[in-house]
C-alpha cells in the first residue's frame, strides 16, 4: 500500500492519536463524574452488578467503534492506494529490462517534423531517465538488419543511449512477436527477479502476426508489460506494393509488361500518377494515373500496367515511382532488375543432320521456335541453335536456356551427366522418344545413373504401336491446364485432341503428379518432372510427322515456345528481392572454384554506394556466392574480377505487406497479449499519469464510508442498549397524575 | 362536654397549607377496621350497648350515618342535623412518619420526601382532630426519635405541626425495631399510618407490620418516593452519594437504568403483595403528586368502600 498525500505520515500519526480521543474522552469524563445524592444505594448496586459484564463488553465494543472510526478518518485522509495492479511502477528502479524497437518501415510514417520511429526513440530515452529505469537494460530491434544490436543485458547506460541514436528504419516488416520471444529469453538468463519488457511500436495490426498463439507472456507472468504506440492525426499514403515483370519474353524489341499494384492505406480517397522510369531515373518514360478509394474500401487497391521495348540486350534498371509525397515515402516507389537478351538462346540435339530439309529431325522444331529463320530484322524472342549428337558439347550447356533432345541416342555418360548437372543449375530439358531412343539405355543414363531418382519422370518402355501400318491410333484426351506449360494453350480441346499419335514410347511407373497430358488409352504423352533448381519435360513422341502429327497440330508451336519462355523467366525471378533477403548466384561454369565475388550497392552506413566482397562455395556442378547484405533498398550488382563473364544486378524492395497500416486496438492488443500485467499506453507520461491518476485504487473512499458506516452504527449500538426512559419507570402513578 | 370542631386552618405552620386544607374541605378520615372505642359516627366500634347521651347537633356532612340523622330537627327546620353524642368518635389514630436519611431526598426543586411525608402527616392529623379523633405522632429512623402521644385538640394538632417542622433526617433507616416497640407500646385499636420509603430489609419491615396488624391495628402505609428515584433520568456518569451511609458509587445510569427499574419495582411489588396478604392499605406515591390531591382521592375513594 502507498500514499498519495505526501503528509501521510502526519495523517496515520493523527490517526492514532485520534483514535486515543475516545479513550481520553472516557478518561476525563470518568474523572469528572458529577456527584448526586441519592436515597440509597442499594438498587444502583444490584443492577450495576447483574450487569456489569454486559456493561463492560458494550463499553469495550462502543470503545473500539469510536477509536476505529477516528482512526479510519485518520486514515483516509492519508490517501492512501493499493497499485497492485501496477507492478511496473511497484519501485523507483526495475532490476533489469528489455525495451522492443520497431524499426520496420511503417515507423517511417511521418509525424510533423518527426516519424514514429523517431518519437519511439524519444520514449525509448524517457524510459531509460526515468525514476523506474532498470539497472540493466537491453535494446532489441524487430528488424536489427544491417546493425544487430548486441542480445545482452547491461547497466552501461551511455551504450543502451547510443545504441538507440543509432537505430535506424529498416525496409522490412516487422515481427513484433519473434523478438519478443527473444527478450523473454534474455529477461530469463538474467537472476535479477524483477523485470520490465517495453515494447515501443506503431499502431499497425500487421506487426502482431502470430499473437494469438503468442503463450509467452503468459508463461512470465510476472513480468509486466508497456507497450508505447503514439497516437498521431491522419495521415495519407498510397503504397506500391509490388511490381513484376510479367512477359516471359526479355528480349530486344519485344514489348515488355510490367505490372504494378498500388493501395491507398489512408483514409481519404487519393489521385495520384505512377511514373516509369528506364536506367535513367531523371526523367519519367511513362505515367499512369490510379484513382483509389479510400483504406478498406473497394477501389483501395488497383493494378496499373506499363509496357516498354528495350532496344538494348544486357541488364536495365527499372524504376517505378508516385508521383508527390505522403506521410510514408519509402512504399512509393519499387525498383526492378531486368536482364533483356538479345535472344533466348535454346540448343536442339538431333541424332544426325538430314540431307533434305523437310527429313531434318529438327525440322519442325527449329520453325516453330525461329519461325522467322533468324531473320535480324525482325526482333524475335527465341534463337534455335541445331546440333547433332555427335557434336553436343556439354562444355557449353550454359549457354543454353533450354536443351531438347529430340531423338536422340547413343549418348555418352558423361553427357548425361553434364545434363543432369546442368538442369541442376536451374535450366530445363526437353526429351523427345522416338526411335533412336532404346528404352534400356535411356533408364539406365537417365533414371538409374542420375540423383534425386533420375533425371527423367520415369522408365521407358518399349514402344507400342506402328508408325509404319498405323493401324492403331491413340489421341490425347487429358491435360493438366493449370500447368504453367499448357496454361491458357489448352483452353478448346480440339487444340489437343486433334493430335493423332500412332506410336509412341510406354512409359513405366510415372507418377500421376508427373503427368501432363494423356492419351486416350490412359498412357501418359507429356510428363513433368523438376530436378534440382531445373525443370525435365519428357514427351513420348519425337518432333517428327512418323509417329504422331503432333509436329503439325496446332498445340506444338505454341508449347515449343512456351517451354522455352517459362524456362527463361525462372532465372529473371531470382534477381528481385525483398529487403532483406539473400542473393545467390551460381557461377558455376564460368567459375568453378572457389571466387572473389564484389558486390557494389547501398552498403555504406547511411545507405550510400559502397563494396564488399565474398567468396563463393564450390560444390559439384555448384559455385555459389551468397550475399545478405541487402536491408537497404536499391540497386546491388556483382562481378568477378578475374572474369568478365561473371557479372550480374539485382534490386531489393520493401515488404509491400508492411504498407498495409490498419491499426489493431488497444483493447484487443492488450487482450490477444494476456499478460497478467499488460498496459497499452500513447506515451511513458500517458501511462505515468494513469497510474497516479486511476490505477492507484485509491482507497479513502472505501474509508469514508466504513466511516459513515461506524458513525450511524455508533448511536444505534449506544442507543440499543439503552432501555427508553420515557416508557419506563418502577410505577406509574397515573391516577394521580391525571387527577392533577 | 362541648367539643370544638378545628375548622379553622393553623395558618402559620408550615405543614398546614390552608389552600390544600381548603380544598380538601370536609373529607373525613374513616377507619375501614373495627376499631375500638366509643361508638361513633363515623368508625365502628366494637362495643355495643353502650348507651351514649345525646350532646348535640351538627350539621350533616356528606358521608354521616343516616341513622343518626335527627328527623326531628329536619321536620321542624327543614335542614339536615346530626346528633352527636359524648362520644361520638374514638379513633385513635398513630401517624408514623420515616425521618430517615433517606427520606431527606429531593430530586429538584420540589419537597423532599420528609417535607412531603410531614404535610401528609399534619394534614391528616389536622382532618382527624377535626372529626374529634385523636392522632398521635412518631417520628423515626432506627429509634424511636418523637412520640406524641394521640390528642385532638387543636393544640395538639398545633404542638404536632411544630414538632414536625423540627425535624431531621440524618440517620440510617431501621424500620423494625421502631415498628415492633411501637407495636407493643400501642394498647388500644387504632389507625396506624405509615409514612416512609421503607429502605430496609423488607422481610424484617413486612414482619413488624404485621405486627401492628396481629396488635388488630388498622394500617395505612404511604409509600413515599421521589419521582427520580421512580423514573431514574439520570444519562450521564454519576457517582451516586448514598445519603444515609455517605458511600459513593459510580456508575453509567444508562447501562443500569433497566436493572434499577426492574429492582425497584420488584421492591414495591414485595410490598404490595404484603400489603395486599395482610389486609394493609398501601398508597404509593411520589413527591410530584400534590399531596393534597394524593390524600383528597386517597380518603375519597376510602369513604367510598367502606
Amino acid at each position: 500500500m502507498n500514499f498519495l498525500s505526501s503528509l501521510w505520515w502526519v495523517w496515520l500519526v493523527a490517526g492514532a492519536l485520534a483514535a486515543a480521543i475516545p479513550v481520553i474522552i472516557h478518561m476525563i469524563h470518568t474523572a469528572r463524574a458529577p456527584e448526586v445524592p441519592f436515597p440509597t444505594l442499594r438498587f444502583l448496586k444490584t443492577a450495576a452488578e447483574k450487569t456489569a459484564r454486559r456493561r463492560r463488553i458494550e463499553n469495550v465494543l462502543l470503545m473500539l467503534l469510536r477509536m476505529l472510526l477516528f482512526a479510519a478518518l485518520a486514515f483516509a485522509l492519508s490517501r492512501p492506494f493499493l497499485s497492485e495492479a501496477f507492478g511496473l511502477f511497484d519501485e523507483q528502479k526495475s532490476g533489469a529490462a528489455v525495451l522492443v524497437l520497431d524499426n520496420s518501415y511503417s515507423m517511417n510514417v511521418r509525424q510533423g517534423e518527426d516519424t514514429r520511429f523517431s518519437k519511439a526513440k524519444q520514449e525509448a530515452r524517457a524510459i531509460l531517465e526515468s525514476k523506474w529505469k532498470p539497472a540493466q537494460a537491453a535494446v532489441l530491434l524487430t528488424n536489427p538488419g544491417v546493425q544487430p544490436l548486441p542480445a545482452k543485458l547491461v547497466a552501461d547506460r551511455a551504450k543502451l543511449f547510443a545504441d538507440i541514436d543509432g537505430a535506424q528504419v529498416s525496409s522490412s516488416r516487422a515481427d513484433l512477436v519473434g523478438t519478443l520471444k527473444a527478450a523473454y529469453a534474455l529477461l530469463d538468463k538474467t537472476p535479477s527477479a524483477d523485470k520490465r519488457l517495453w515494447v515501443l511500436t506503431d499502431r499497425q495490426a500487421l506487426s502482431w502476426e502470430g499473437l494469438q498463439n503468442f503463450d509467452e507472456p503468459r508463461m512470465h507472468a510476472d513480468i509486466p508489460v508497456a507497450i508505447i504506440r503514439p497516437t498521431e492525426p491522419s495521415f495519407t499514403n498510397v503504397a506500391l506494393t509490388s511490381a513484376e515483370v510479367v512477359s516471359r519474353s526479355r528480349v530486344v524489341g519485344m514489348p515488355i509488361r510490367i505490372d504494378v499494384s498500388v493501395r491507398n492505406a489512408g483514409p481519404a480517397p487519393e489521385k495520384r500518377n505512377i511514373l516509369l522510369f528506364v536506367d535513367d531515373f531523371g526523367q519519367a518514360r511513362q505515367k499512369t494515373p490510379v484513382d483509389l478509394a479510400p483504406a478498406g474500401t473497394p477501389g483501395s487497391a488497383r493494378l496499373a500496367t506499363f509496357t516498354h521495348v528495350f532496344d538494348k540486350p544486357g541488364p536495365h534498371r527499372i524504376l517505378v515511382a508516385l508521383e508527390g509525397t505522403d506521410s510514408l515515402d519509402v512504399d512509393n516507389s519499387r525498383r526492378l532488375a531486368l536482364v533483356i537478351a538479345d535472344r533466348i538462346p535454346v540448343l536442339l540435339v538431333k541424332q544426325q543432320q538430314a540431307d533434305v530439309p523437310f527429313q531434318d529431325a529438327d525440322f519442325y522444331l527449329a520453325r516453330a521456335l525461329d519461325p522467322l529463320g533468324g531473320s535480324s530484322e525482325t526482333p524475335w524472342a527465341i534463337k534455335p541453335v541445331e546440333t547433332t549428337v555427335a557434336n553436343f558439347d556439354p562444355a557449353a550447356l550454359d549457354t543454353y536456356e533450354v536443351v531438347f533432345l529430340n531423338n536422340v541416342g547413343g549418348l555418352q555418360p558423361a553427357a548425361v551427366k553434364a545434363l543432369a548437372d546442368y538442369v541442376a543449375r536451374g535450366r530445363t530439358l526437353v526429351v523427345l522418344c522416338g526411335s533412336n531412343v532404346v528404352p534400356a539405355e535411356y533408364n539406365k543414363l537417365f533414371v538409374e545413373g542420375a540423383a534425386q531418382g533420375g533425371l527423367l519422370p520415369a522408365k521407358l518402355k518399349e514402344p507400342v504401336g506402328d508408325a509404319v501400318l498405323r493401324n492403331s491410333v491413340e489421341k490425347v484426351t487429358q491435360v493438366v491446364a493449370q500447368s504453367p506449360y499448357l496454361e491458357d494453350l489448352v483452353d478448346s480441346a480440339d487444340i489437343y485432341q486433334g493430335i493423332l499419335v500412332y506410336q509412341y514410347m510406354r512409359i513405366e511407373g510415372a507418377p500421376a503428379e508427373a503427368v501432363l497430358a494423356r492419351l486416350n488409352c490412359g498412357d501418359p504423352f507429356l510428363l513433368y518432372k523438376p530436378y534440382g533448381e531445373g525443370h525435365v519435360l519428357l514427351i513420348t513422341v519425337p518432333a517428327t510427322s512418323d509417329w504422331s502429327n503432333f509436329p503439325v497440330r496446332n498445340l506444338f508451336l505454341p508449347l515449343a515456345m512456351r517451354i522455352v519462355h517459362v524456362a527463361a523467366r525462372g532465372q529473371a525471378d531470382r534477381i528481385n528481392l525483398l529487403a532483406g533477403q539473400p542473393f545467390e548466384a551460381n557461377l558455376y561454369p564460368n567459375a568453378k572454384g572457389v571466387t572473389t565475388v564484389e558486390f557494389t550497392g547501398p552498403l555504406g552506413p547511411q545507405g550510400q554506394t559502397a563494396s564488399e566482397q565474398r567468396e563463393s562455395q564450390t560444390a559439384g556442378a555448384k559455385n555459389i556466392v551468397k550475399f545478405d547484405k541487402t536491408w537497404q533498398l536499391g540497386y546491388y550488382s556483382w562481378r568477378v574480377p578475374s572474369s568478365a563473364l561473371s557479372e550480374g544486378l539485382f534490386a531489393t524492395n520493401p515488404n509491400g505487406d508492411e504498407s498495409d497500416l490498419t491499426e489493431i486496438a488497444d483493447e484487443k492488443l492488450r487482450g490477444d497479449i494476456g499478460a497478467r500485467e499488460t498496459h497499452v499506453a500513447a506515451s511513458l507520461s500517458d501511462l505515468v499519469s494513469r497510474f497516479e491518476d486511476t490505477a492507484k485504487r485509491e482507497l479513502w473512499q472505501y474509508l469514508l464510508m466504513v466511516c459513515l458506516l461506524l458513525a450511524v452504527c455508533e448511536p444505534l449500538i449506544a442507543n440499543w442498549i439503552r432501555p427508553d426512559r420515557q416508557r419506563d419507570t418502577a410505577h406509574r402513578v397515573d391516577g394521580h397524575r391525571k387527577a392533577a | 362536654m362541648t367539643r370544638t370542631t378545628a375548622t379553622t386552618p393553623h395558618a402559620r405552620y408550615r405543614y398546614l397549607d390552608p389552600e390544600t386544607l381548603h380544598r380538601l374541605g370536609n373529607i373525613n378520615v374513616v377507619a375501614r377496621s373495627v376499631v375500638e372505642g366509643f361508638i361513633s359516627g363515623l368508625h365502628r366500634s366494637p362495643h355495643h350497648g353502650f348507651s351514649v347521651e345525646f350532646s348535640e347537633h351538627r350539621p350533616y356532612t356528606p358521608g354521616d350515618e343516616l341513622r343518626h340523622l335527627d328527623w326531628i330537627a329536619y321536620a321542624k327546620t327543614n335542614r339536615f342535623y346530626i346528633k352527636q353524642y359524648e362520644q361520638e368518635t374514638n379513633l385513635r389514630a398513630y401517624i408514623l412518619l420515616d425521618c430517615s436519611a433517606s427520606m431527606n431526598y429531593s430530586s429538584g426543586k420540589g419537597l423532599t420526601k420528609l417535607e412531603y411525608g410531614a404535610f401528609l402527616a399534619a394534614t391528616l392529623a389536622y382532618l382527624m382532630s377535626r372529626q374529634q379523633d385523636v392522632v398521635g405522632l412518631v417520628a423515626f429512623d432506627r429509634e424511636i426519635r418523637l412520640h406524641m402521644p394521640p390528642g385532638g385538640s387543636p393544640a395538639h394538632v398545633n404542638e404536632m405541626c411544630r414538632r414536625l417542622e423540627g425535624l431531621k433526617s440524618d440517620e440510617v433507616t431501621s424500620l423494625a425495631k421502631p415498628f415492633h416497640d411501637l407495636a407493643e407500646m400501642i394498647k388500644r385499636r387504632g389507625l396506624i399510618i405509615v409514612i416512609s420509603d421503607l429502605y430496609d430489609n423488607e422481610d424484617e419491615v413486612i414482619r413488624a407490620l404485621r405486627h401492628f396488624r396481629h396488635k388488630k391495628h388498622g394500617l395505612i402505609l404511604f409509600h413515599i418516593f421521589d419521582q427520580a428515584e421512580l423514573e431514574f433520568p439520570f444519562t450521564k456518569l454519576t457517582q451516586f452519594i448514598d445519603l444515609e451511609t455517605e458511600e459513593k458509587y459510580q456508575v453509567d445510569p444508562k447501562a443500569v437504568r433497566e436493572a434499577y427499574l426492574s429492582e425497584l419495582r420488584a421492591f414495591i411489588d414485595r410490598y404490595k403483595k404484603a400489603c395486599s396478604d395482610s389486609d394493609t392499605e398501601y398508597v404509593l406515591t411520589d413527591t410530584s403528586v400534590p399531596y393534597g390531591l394524593l390524600l383528597r382521592s386517597y380518603l375519597t375513594r376510602r369513604q367510598q368502600i367502606r
